[in-house]
């Protein structure tokens, strides 16, 4: 019973820093995504407003979606997905990264998708993986969208102070529509590999 | 839970969502179910029969099961409809799709 026990254990064990890694690496690789491709042409037309929120905000798609799947379990991950992307993406700005109000922009946004879920389950709608309700796109798209507007409203508040008040909307608007649009185009992407992959195997 | 489980009801989801947004795939029989009903439709008439469809040369050789199987695929996926107007019932191609 001790062998079944401890295999069991050590089989849930790497099952969850299997799924920790992936839901990190999937994070720093839309980080990169949106860093590499989104923010160079958005700066060119937006110059203002890049600094704080992108227009096409792709770890959104991953914080929904590792969410849906692990729940609370997806938040470390996420942390950890930000703090490497940090670090690989903006490795000049180290010492900034400690600022409290970059922290807590981190830990802020690895929470939101959470947030949205919970609050979609008091109104006994249970969207997590492996729930009654039927995992569907569209609740999940309504889901990011309730996360998108929470994480909007509290990154232009933690950031408040670094906001200029003329510009304090417009950023909180372009904060949420980069989320939900980040959401939208991961699971377009994933739906488009599916896709090919499936066409593939019959050809 | 498991990790296939979660990577097998992701795909259930985007499949949903392929087929919500237009990109649903049709069987080769239901390909070429379509294309024999859009061929004859083309003909200049108001909605085909089913023997009509099933007398072109895409679908002639289908056994009559597998002809009707995919022909009730395209209707409830919309790409083919039910004229109004007839006695016998009679089949178009989705106006958009027709042109």
């Amino acid at each position: 019973m001790d062998c079944i026990g401890d295999r069991l254990r050590s089989s849930i064990s790497s099952g969850h820093l299997m799924g920790f890694i992936i839901v990190s690496a999937a994070y720093v690789l839309c980080l990169g995504l949106t860093v590499f491709f989104v923010t160079p042409a958005q700066r060119q037309v937006l110059p203002e407003i890049t600094v704080f929120a992108s227009l096409i905000y792709l770890p959104h798609g991953v914080r929904v979606l590792a969410t849906w799947v692990y729940g609370w379990k997806a938040i470390p991950a996420l942390i950890a997905g930000s703090v490497i992307a940090a670090f690989v993406f903006f490795p000049d700005a180290k010492l900034e990264f400690l600022t409290p109000a970059l922290f807590a922009s981190v830990l802020y946004g690895a929470v939101t998708a959470y947030i949205a879920f919970e609050l979609v389950r008091l109104i006994h709608r249970d969207y997590y993986f492996g729930n009654a309700q039927k995992p569907s796109w569209k609740g999940m798209i309504v889901i990011g969208a309730i996360a998108s507007i929470i994480n909007s409203i509290g990154q232009t508040l933690i950031f408040s102070g670094l906001i200029d008040l003329d510009k304090f909307v417009f950023i909180l608007v372009t904060y949420a529509i980069g989320d939900l649009v980040g959401l939208i185009l991961c699971m377009a992407a994933l739906m488009i590999i599916f896709r090919w992959i499936r066409l593939n195997a019959k050809s | 839970m498991t990790k296939l489980s979660a990577l097998f009801a992701l795909r259930c989801m985007l499949r949903e969502m392929e087929r919500d947004v237009g990109l649903q795939d049709l069987s080769p029989t239901e390909l070429d179910v379509f294309l024999a009903a859009h061929s004859v439709s083309d003909q200049g008439r108001d909605g085909v029969t089913s023997a009509e469809i099933r007398h072109h040369e895409l679908v002639i050789d289908l056994a009559q099961a597998t002809y009707h199987r995919a022909l009730r695929s395209l209707l409830e996926l919309g790409l083919l409809e039910r004229a109004d107007g007839f006695k016998t019932r009679r089949y178009v191609v989705r106006s958009d799709l027709s042109s």
